[in-house]
């Protein structure tokens, strides 16, 4: 009889996610995946004028800023036939890269090594050597032994306040740790210089978008004031700014995060669990020219089954037979009934949530048991995000993602096949950041081209006015955000938004058993995963976080009703 | 080096769930309250529900205001104020997406050194947290008074 374990929440992730896992004989035998709150953004933006729409969606979270506004945008262009200017198409490409690259090494070192870095082990180390192995795999100015030395007693002073902050969720001296000390501190020194450059990345979005988080988008467009000769405006010397930070990605991510993903990843090739649907989907995005060129997105489009790289299908994400969201195991209704399938087109928001309503150990899993609805592509569950695209621009024969794959797996000595793997997705997200640092260096040098030419026109007003709007249209907005696919759905009638549905990358990821019985990408994941300590699942941790869960939707008031230890002063 | 800002006051919140934005959309009340009494000297950042991309708000500043709702369990409406430790505590045991947000950019700046000299956080136990762009009209009769508790505080550092 197999026992169940929970983990809720799934800490180092955005938003509420909570796992239960059946374990027999030390193995995960059944797991399901439940996203515990509400998003309902569907909800908000209906009846709103369709131009307003991206500032609303994208206020649903800071993580995924820009995304969701870039989607909703691309939603409401396409309903209306709006082309924008080449300009405000480069412009977004570079704010969607610059979010890639900022969100991908946020992940790495944030959010996911704490998985396979012990901390604590980090003091053990010989900063000397840990200078020896810095120096062995990067030319990284920061690697002499009174560097490491120092970061050494900054952990220890965290470590002996007793106030560890996020390291006090971690599973330190736990068996399925395996790096060296030494490696332990080179992959906290560089998560302590992660976040100061991080700092300065982000100020791309603040120059083009305006403001941070939450930049500014417009229909038809982009509001950025290109100007070289303004003082106001976005001038040379902020296009300059902009440049060098773009340069300075490049060197993090080739000279910090790629050797140390490949040195970590060098100590674990045999922790090979994680894989699970072995089925890939990618909308595609990075388009050359514009995002109806499809067959000029340098992260291109396709679907993958069951591992089968010999051949990428095509996906449509306006054919209504292709793309469906189930709800037999998720809290909503359609029409009133509890069970069926729908086209975004035709989507329906009507909660109905039939969970516990007291506190409770376990979710009846036979039944309903999430906030998530259930995507499936041709009723096949999928996994989306960095090892999807990976896979599918592999299999149709990119030449730069050939190349980049085909050197790593030679460096780690692994086959195609272990990147079906948490460690795989992972170092599949390493891997396109590398190219995506590559092309925002080339659409920050057409852009830079272009105003050259004398071309600054970043907006077309031709279809501003609902007046030259049709009656009715509808359109989608496709992506590839960070996380993977993601799709905004918009109905628009008399100038106004009728109908609204997004499908996020965590919604497929996270998706639950369908009505078939199909589990989503998480739960294939996880099954067959062997657990050595169910006290400190550090397995499923890694699983999960390799997907890196975006589900922040929800409520996030700070909560003291919980903490008796402080006191609370009225003013 | 970037010269830091002496006084830094950040709101952070959802705008989309009513009262949870309070400390979004209280940043323009106290923008022109600051303004007529001729206060120049603050920056005021929209934080909204961003989480990292804050550190370099949080550390280029000597002195920190956090504007953020707060969940107390007392009576909707009663304004809360918390200091310095108190603070990362409270996000510590949150259940939010500043999970790794907002708690982790405190921590990570701790362990940076680069804490600002002093932290102060004032919150409003909401009184709606339904999905709603907007504060209720409760909240928004409480504006004033949080507006003038923050000035205070803004008085108080700006003599230091």
């Amino acid at each position: 009889m197999a026992e169940r374990i929970v983990v809720d929440p799934v800490t180092r992730i955005e938003g509420h996610l909570r796992i239960e896992a059946d374990i027999q004989d030390g193995k995960i035998v059944e797991a399901y995946s439940s996203g515990t709150m509400i998003r309902g953004l569907e909800l908000i933006v209906k009846d709103r004028d369709p131009r307003d729409v991206w500032a609303f969606v994208q206020r649903i979270c800071g993580v995924c800023t820009t995304v969701h506004a870039l989607a909703a945008i691309r939603s409401v262009e396409d309903a209306l036939n709006i082309k924008i200017p080449k300009n405000a198409h480069l412009i977004r490409e570079i704010m969607n890269g610059a979010q890639y690259v900022h969100d991908h090494v946020v992940h790495f070192y944030h959010l996911h090594a704490l998985d396979w870095v012990d901390v604590v082990s980090a003091l053990k180390a010989n900063p000397a050597e840990t200078s020896k192995i810095a120096q062995s795999i990067s030319d990284w100015s920061k690697s002499s032994p009174g560097y490491f030395a120092e970061v050494q007693n900054k952990i220890k002073k965290v470590v002996d306040s007793g106030q560890l902050g996020i390291f006090a969720n971690g599973y330190w001296g736990h068996k399925a740790y395996k790096l060296p000390p030494e490696v332990n501190l080179l992959a906290v020194a560089h998560y302590l210089e992660a976040l100061d450059w991080q700092k300065e990345i982000v100020k791309i979005h603040t120059i083009l978008g305006g403001k941070n988080p939450h930049p500014h988008y417009l229909v038809g467009g982009m509001a950025t004031p290109l100007d070289i000769n303004s003082d106001n405006g976005i001038h040379a010397e902020r296009l300059m700014h902009i440049s060098r930070l773009i340069d300075e990605a490049i060197e993090f991510v080739n000279k910090v995060y790629i050797p140390d993903l490949l040195a970590i990843g060098s100590f674990y090739k045999d922790w090979t669990h994680g894989g699970g649907l072995n089925n890939y989907m990618s909308f595609g995005d990075f388009s050359t020219t514009s995002i109806y060129d499809i067959k000029n997105y340098r992260m291109p489009r396709g679907v993958i089954l069951n591992g089968n790289i010999n051949e990428v299908l095509d996906v449509d994400p306006k054919d209504g037979e292709q793309i469906k969201e189930f709800i037999d195991h998720s809290w909503y209704t359609y029409d009133g009934n509890e069970t069926g399938g729908k086209h975004p087109w035709e989507g329906e928001t009507t909660f109905n949530y039939t969970g516990p309503k007291e506190a409770y150990d376990h979710l009846d899993t036979d039944k309903k048991y999430t906030w998530l609805k259930t995507p499936r592509f041709k009723e096949n569950s999928m996994e989306v995000g960095p090892l999807a695209r990976i896979m599918i621009g592999y299999a149709a024969g990119r030449e730069d993602i050939v190349n980049i794959v085909d050197d790593t797996l030679k460096k780690l000595q692994l086959p195609i096949s272990a990147l079906h793997s948490a460690l795989g997705r992972t170092v599949a997200r390493g891997l396109e950041t590398v190219l995506i640092a590559q092309w925002l260096r080339d659409d920050m040098d057409s852009l830079l081209a272009n105003i050259k030419a004398g071309n600054q026109t970043t907006f077309d007003r031709t279809m501003w006015e609902p007046s030259s709007w049709p009656k009715t249209s509808k359109g989608v907005g496709w992506m590839e955000a960070p996380r993977g696919a993601l799709g905004h759905w918009i109905v628009i009638n008399d100038g106004k938004v009728e109908n609204y549905q997004a499908i996020v990358p965590s919604t497929w990821n996270a998706s639950p058993k369908d009505g078939k019985g199909l589990a989503g990408a998480y739960e294939a994941a996880l099954k067959g995963t062997p657990i050595i300590d169910k006290e400190q699942p550090i397995e499923i941790m890694r699983i999960i976080h390799s997907f890196d869960p975006c589900l922040a939707c929800a409520v996030h008031l700070t909560d003291l009703e919980s903490n008796s230890q402080t006191e609370i002063k009225i003013l | 080096m970037m010269k830091k800002n002496k006084i830094t006051v950040i709101g952070i919140g959802n705008t989309l769930y009513t009262d949870e934005g309070v400390g979004v959309h209280i940043l323009p009340y106290l923008e022109k309250e600051l303004s007529n009494r001729n206060i120049d000297s603050v920056e005021i950042v929209e934080g909204s529900t961003d989480g990292m991309r804050l550190l370099a708000d949080i550390e280029d500043c000597e002195y920190l205001l956090i504007i953020d709702a707060i969940n107390a369990g007392k009576e909707p409406g009663t304004i809360i104020r918390l200091e310095d430790d108190e603070i990362p505590k409270f996000f510590g045991i949150k259940m939010s997406v500043h999970q790794v947000g907002f708690q982790e950019v405190l921590f990570a700046s701790r362990i940076r050194e680069q804490l600002p000299k002093e932290m102060v956080m004032i919150g409003a136990q909401p009184y709606s947290l339904e999905l709603n762009i907007g504060l209720s009209k409760e909240m928004e009769n409480n504006i004033p008074k949080m507006v003038d508790d923050i000035i205070n505080q803004i008085n108080i550092w700006s003599d230091k």
